[in-house]
């Protein structure tokens, strides 16, 4: 059994091979019951973002897999073979692996780092496991991928830089005031970016909100969504003294916040900082304000420069966190390999001990020998016997399980004596029989974890 | 007791170590996220400040005054200084701040090893000699709450820079947002500022005791200034609503004077040997 991705993304192919190819939510489970018909795909969960549309797959025979996913693909979005093979890709084994830690870490995204994929991800195992298309291997994989991306998120800063203008501006608030949400936003014009960014403000918890703009009607639309009061323009050295942090975006051609007006606020505040975040261009808020004391004035340009200082910074450490989920591949891939054997091990002891004990029956019966102590020995015996004759292959079985040739002398031996291989989630599959180590966290655990 | 004489310069080194142990990791905290970095950083210091509060304890068990000379009231003030910093990282997690502290820490141990250790005589009338050790015992609060807010109001500095200037540096992401530290600033001056002055007036009272034949010396002057300008800070941020970057501003320069102050004392005594 081994892991396998079939799929593309925004890497391989177009946005209109991927809307083409995109699954809506109540196309999955019928997707996957028809993958998992097929008797190569033991098991599959299907990821459609809009940035990717990937099956993950756990199966005996990779190449049947891939053509059966090309054919579900086929059947079902009416793409031609040659128009999907320019953007698929089919990894199996360790890169496999490598790919679903990376996705799910959010390293192989647009913008790297960005939190999303990781709820989608959980969607997309809740929505096959509902079907039945996920078991033990593949949800055992999921699980370990979210603590992997919880790892990345903790041990590296990769989530900790804004990614976005709008986020930009929230950072910057929360560099500033100490709580945001008692924090007092004036947006000045009904723009869409200033619209985006207090809509960040108030998912951090912002609740006292006022709009001021040109058009009264404009400002009390923009209010209602916002959860705030709309105030008129006239007002706004007053709005101006009450804010901490404004956004101005209007569509003036001249600065409609200058620098006298904003030292005679600054005078009647005192000593409460402002910020003004000025997305407006040409710009709302003459910038020779910025000298004014208490006073924090940033512009696009700063903002597109905060941006990039970001992305870069992502950037450098998506390099700290490959190397995490580097670690993980190999680790995961090595566990794997180690469950194989454990199976194969205890068969063989089974096998063993049955054949001794049952001949060191059969001779005490011949001897007479009815005493207890006598019996006693003879047991010892017939197990010293097991022990001694399995401690080579035993110990050359778990050394080997890890390394590249551990299949090979996995399947050698049970050729070599006629032991059966174990059906996936019967008492000999090792993953079923091994349950999770009670560290290792859940994806209900890692929810958990993530909302404390 | 037999062990104490033998076992306080083991515990000063230990402690020593510890401290600069600690001022390590919280620099390596700086380069990179990790609560394990945090957490070790703190217990190192913890560990430090345990080691200290040992060889004080050694020291008493000797039969000997931890503050009978100025290297005991260094010791004092360096460790007021970490258990200060220590109780702030946890309440209001700047552990940054151990940046500053831990290096004033270690500048402070080795200053109190360097500087003369008096012989015990006597100064006069017990509660004389009382009035001197409460003296030394309110310089050192004063100085460690100085301190604490000397680095939390460098920490605003740098952190408004960044932002003014659009730089976040590596302190940006590691140090709480400016009301934060204007808060803990003003509280740690509001602790700071009544021991200085009640410091500066035993310590008025207790040099008029002992008839001292040197009258006022420049540390005395200096100490006046420090005082005058947390006076003039605290005052003007009640009243004319002083902005945070200039409270800031002058916190650092009173901090400063109070190292100018501690110079010029060590040294005199330093120089008479």
């Amino acid at each position: 059994m081994t892991f396998g991705v079939v799929g593309l993304s925004f890497r391989t192919a177009p946005l209109q091979l991927r809307e083409r190819l995109a699954f809506a939510a109540e196309e999955v489970a019928p997707a996957l019951r028809e993958l998992c018909a097929e008797p190569s795909v033991a098991e599959a969960m299907l990821l459609s973002t809009c940035n990717r549309v990937e099956f993950y797959l756990v199966s005996e025979a990779p190449s049947r897999a891939e053509q059966a996913v090309r054919e579900l693909f086929s059947r079902q979005r009416r793409v031609a073979a040659d128009e999907l093979d320019a953007g698929l890709y089919c990894l199996w084994g360790s890169e496999a692996l490598s790919h679903i830690f990376r996705v799910t870490a959010s390293l192989d995204a647009m913008v790297v780092g960005e939190a999303q994929i990781m709820g989608q991800v959980k969607q997309a195992v809740a929505r096959a496991r509902e079907c039945g298309a996920v078991g033990s291997r593949l949800g055992r994989c999921m699980e370990r991928s979210f603590a992997i991306s919880k790892r990345v998120r903790t041990e590296t800063e990769i989530a900790r830089h804004p990614a976005s203008i709008s986020s930009v501006a929230v950072d910057l608030a929360g560099r500033i005031f100490a709580d945001l949400v008692d924090l007092k936003v004036l947006v000045v014009g009904a723009g869409e970016m200033a619209e985006l960014a207090v809509t960040h403000l108030v998912a951090q918890g912002a609740t006292r909100i006022r709009v001021a703009n040109r058009s009264v009607e404009r400002a009390q639309e923009l209010a209602r969504r916002l959860g705030g009061e709309a105030v008129g323009l006239e007002t706004l050295a007053q709005q101006l003294e009450w804010a901490d942090m404004v956004i101005s975006s209007t569509g003036s051609p001249q600065p409609l916040i200058d620098r006298q007006l904003l030292a005679q606020v600054m005078r009647q505040r005192r000593p409460r900082s402002l910020l003004l975040v000025d997305i407006a261009v040409p710009r709302d808020v003459d910038p020779k304000a910025r000298s004014l004391p208490n006073l924090y004035l940033f512009d696009v340009d700063d903002l597109e420069q905060a941006l990039a200082a970001n992305l870069q910074a992502r950037r450098r450490e998506a390099k700290v966190a490959e190397r995490i989920v580097e670690g993980e591949v190999e680790g995961f891939d090595s566990w794997l390999r180690h469950q194989d054997v454990v199976p194969l091990i205890k068969q063989l002891r089974a096998q063993f001990t049955a054949v001794v004990i049952g001949e060191a029956q059969r001779a005490a019966r011949q001897l007479q020998l009815d005493r207890e102590d006598q019996r006693v020995a003879l047991d010892r015996l017939a197990n010293a016997i097991v022990n001694k004759l399995l401690h080579s292959p035993t110990s050359a079985l778990k050394q080997y399980a890890g390394a590249a040739n551990g299949v090979p002398l996995a399947t050698a031996t049970r050729q070599l004596f006629g032991l059966p291989e174990p059906a996936l989630g019967e008492p000999g599959d090792p993953l079923a029989a091994d349950p999770l180590p009670a560290e290792e966290p859940t994806v209900a655990a890692v929810d958990r974890e993530e909302r404390e | 007791m037999r062990l104490v004489p033998t076992l306080m310069p083991i515990m000063f080194y230990v402690t020593l170590a510890l401290y600069g142990a600690a001022s390590a990791i919280v620099l390596l905290r700086l380069l990179r996220r990790s609560r394990a970095l945090t957490v070790a950083g703190r217990a190192v210091f913890g560990a430090g400040l345990l080691a200290q509060t040992l060889a004080t304890g050694a020291l008493c068990l000797h039969g000997l005054h931890p503050l009978r000379d100025v290297a005991g009231a260094l010791h004092l003030t360096t460790w007021l200084l970490v258990a200060a910093y220590l109780a702030t990282a946890l309440a209001w997690r700047i552990d940054v701040l151990g940046l500053l502290v831990g290096p004033l820490a270690l500048v402070l141990l080795l200053s109190s090893r360097l500087a003369p250790r008096a012989p015990p005589r006597p100064l006069g009338p017990h509660w004389l000699a009382l009035l001197g050790k409460v003296h030394l015992t309110l310089v050192a609060g004063g100085v460690a709450a100085f301190a604490l807010a000397g680095a939390v109001a460098a920490a605003y500095l740098l952190q408004d820079r960044a932002l003014r200037r659009n730089r976040p540096g590596a302190l940006y992401r590691r140090t709480p947002p400016l009301a934060t530290l204007d808060r803990l600033g003003r509280r740690l001056l509001a602790i700071g500022f009544p021991v200085f002055t009640m410091a500066l007036v035993s310590g008025v009272l207790w040099v008029v005791q002992l008839r001292a034949p040197h009258g006022l010396r420049l540390e005395h002057l200096v100490a006046g200034g420090v005082w005058l300008v947390f006076a003039v800070l605290l005052v003007a941020r009640w009243t004319t609503g002083l902005s945070a970057r200039r409270a800031a501003l002058l916190t650092v320069i009173g901090f400063a004077a109070t190292v100018l102050v501690l110079l010029i004392y060590v040294g005199r005594r330093m120089v008479a040997g």
